[in-house]
């Protein structure tokens, strides 16, 4: 048997070298982390870790929430709620400085609030939200600054794809740590809703108001195409929350009631039910293959014992807590120009978690923020995922740098609401604490 | 090759699909069950067993699927950067390190498969769901890649033999707003 630490220097190496050569990062951790047991503890440990973990990661009614919640977004998408919701959101807000912008932002929450999916959120609002906008004189970094950046909203209001991740990977309750997500997600939300009034009273030019008018009973009536994703989220949040059922029926009652929704609205059709599954499954499937990577190498890291050696160590520096902090957001940030969010949390969490619980930092309250890292990092330049969504489904034509020019204010806003979740942990912690 | 593919991307397709429905089915149930046991005081039984069993063949049903549409996530920083015939040699290794890895699973699953159904493995609880379906289906769905992965190898092998055109960057970027405004279009009717 090799030495630990010297079998880590090869591990380490091999993974790096992997992901370079663009293999695929659930196949990447998986094969190091084979390797790394192999080598450290012996053949039968390698082999035994291969046999159980893929059967016992996927059978799992845990996780199962994940495909259910897929589903239910797919659904949500197909049964045209986004549209819905921008007509309401746009009825309401749109004559308020900045209103259409603030109604992408509000649309774009709600729907998170179903999809759960920051790609999808921002590709859709691109094509329903920026034509609109850029009619209306809007200034196009703004409204493209404005898409990207809300589109992350999704992430952290519940129910999100990513916060169940994390609740898995580092074993702590999914149903406190969705709910610890709502507060912090529409705190970002509001945070938007402000900055863009902001920048709309200062420069009019960026985003002119508009003149139509709008009475009541229009406001009223647009909100009829909105009332099933508000069900929906009250019935799946709701639920959650007051313990009705567990986080995985909740998914499966979630996507009962987007289908029920699909049928009521006349949308149900062969092609659009099967490219429905078609994408669900490719999506549940990608996901998992990078978790069960991820457990395989976090096995492998907790056997060796390199994550106690480690932690012990950087621990024992006795830094102030928020500097363990401030270096786990420098490396999600860096690391977020290169892979997606999942993917980082699969990487980053078996180490970074167990230093920064033990600095003393709660382990819901640090999903939240992980999560909300996360999301700056695929607006931050030089290589935010989202920015790249909306420059490619950009019907208009749009720069990058126009784009990234754009996000900036909301990366601003962004670095203050992480601030305020940083130093007020109570706004996260309360709801959760609610349920306990 | 071709003819390959031809075989192998309906099976791939028809897997996905039985974990679909079986999405949908777990769907049903789980809502069956919420109600059940909420106000009838009446569970399901085997509907939380059901679950699981069908995550196992959604996850490695749709894994082949995935693979032919090369929805796979890696760390693009290199890649769309480099010619052609460099970038054939990234895919070759990536199909070589993807079958070792799940070259590997496939060896260790079948065992797990086999002593399964051998001892009759099943869940605990009223209904006792057997469990080794599931297990043969991680073994078939792992077994159904190693053969697109195979043919993807040779695909790429090839094309850095001849060193021809696979897609520029420009062209792959061309294909993805191809394919995000397809994907939206769809969604929205």
């Amino acid at each position: 048997m090799l030495d630990s630490g010297l079998t880590g220097i090869i591990v380490l190496v091999t993974l790096f070298f992997m992901l370079g050569m663009g293999v695929h990062i659930g196949v990447a951790l998986g094969l190091c982390g084979i390797l790394g047991t192999f080598l450290a503890i012996g053949p039968d440990a390698a082999w035994a870790h291969l046999a159980t973990i893929p059967f016992s990661t996927t059978n799992s009614f845990t996780l199962a929430v994940i495909p259910l919640f897929i589903l239910m977004g797919s659904l949500a998408t197909q049964a045209g709620l986004t549209r819905d919701l921008y007509k309401a959101a746009y009825n309401w807000l749109g004559r308020l400085p900045g209103g259409l912008a603030m109604a992408t932002t509000l649309a774009s929450a709600a729907f998170g609030a179903a999809s759960g999916s920051t790609v999808v959120n921002a590709a859709v609002f691109t094509k329903i939200a920026l034509p609109e906008m850029t009619s209306f004189g809007y200034d196009r970094r703004l409204s493209a600054g404005c898409i990207a950046a809300s589109g992350t909203l999704a992430s952290l209001i519940p129910p999100s794809i990513i916060m169940v991740i994390y609740a898995i990977l580092t074993e702590q309750s999914v149903a406190l740590l969705l709910m610890a997500g709502l507060i912090p997600g529409l705190l970002s939300a509001g945070m938007y809703m402000g900055g863009i009034y902001t920048i709309a009273k200062i420069r009019p030019d960026m985003a002119p108001q508009s003149k139509f008018s709008i009475n009541w009973s229009e406001r009223i009536s647009s909100l009829k195409g909105v009332w099933g994703i508000a069900f929906l989220f009250l019935l799946v949040i709701g639920g959650i929350y007051t313990g009705f059922f567990v986080p995985t029926y909740a998914g499966a009652v979630g996507a009962f009631g987007a289908f029920l929704i699909v049928v009521a609205k006349g949308r149900l059709s062969r092609k659009t039910t099967l490219d429905t599954f078609k994408d669900a499954g490719v999506t549940t499937s990608v996901i998992f293959i990078i978790v069960i990577g991820g457990i395989i190498f976090a096995r492998y890291l907790t056997y060796t014992g390199i994550i106690a050696d480690l932690s012990e160590t950087l621990l024992s520096l006795e830094l102030n807590k928020y500097t363990y902090l401030f270096a786990f957001a420098v490396i999600y940030l860096i690391l977020g120009m290169l892979i997606d969010p999942i993917a980082i949390m699969v990487i980053t969490l078996p180490v970074m978690y167990p230093i920064l619980v033990g600095a003393g930092f709660d382990p819901i309250w640090l999903g939240v923020i992980a999560i909300k890292l996360a999301e700056i990092s695929l607006i931050t330049p030089p290589v935010g995922l989202n920015v790249y969504v909306v420059r490619s489904a950009s019907p208009v034509p749009l720069s990058l740098e126009d784009v990234f020019s754009g996000v900036m204010p909301f990366l601003i806003i962004d670095i203050l609401t992480l601030l305020l979740l940083i130093f007020i942990p109570e706004i996260t912690l309360t709801l959760p604490r609610l349920m306990m | 090759m071709k003819q390959v593919n031809r075989i192998i991307e309906p099976i791939a397709l028809g897997v996905l699909l039985i974990g679909g429905f079986g999405m949908l089915a777990s769907t049903f149930l789980g809502t069956a069950d919420v109600i059940g046991t909420q106000f009838f005081g009446q569970p399901v039984h085997g509907a939380l067993e059901l679950t699981e069993s069908t995550m196992v063949v959604i996850v490695f049903g749709a894994l082949t699927y995935a693979q032919i549409r090369r929805n796979h996530i890696r760390v693009e920083l290199f890649y769309t950067r480099l010619g052609p015939r460099a970038q054939g040699v990234m895919d070759a290794f990536s199909d070589l390190m993807a079958l070792a890895f799940f070259g590997l699973l496939l060896w260790q699953a079948t065992f797990e498969a086999i002593f399964s159904w051998t001892i009759d493995e099943s869940t605990f609880g009223l209904i006792r769901v057997p469990l080794w379906p599931a297990r043969f289906m991680l073994v078939g769905g792992t077994g159904l890649l190693i053969l697109q992965l195979l043919t993807d190898l040779v695909a790429d092998i090839l094309r850095v033999v001849a060193g021809e055109e696979h897609l520029s960057v420009d062209d792959i970027i061309a294909r993805e707003i191809v394919e995000a405004e397809k994907y939206i279009d769809e969604k929205r009717t």
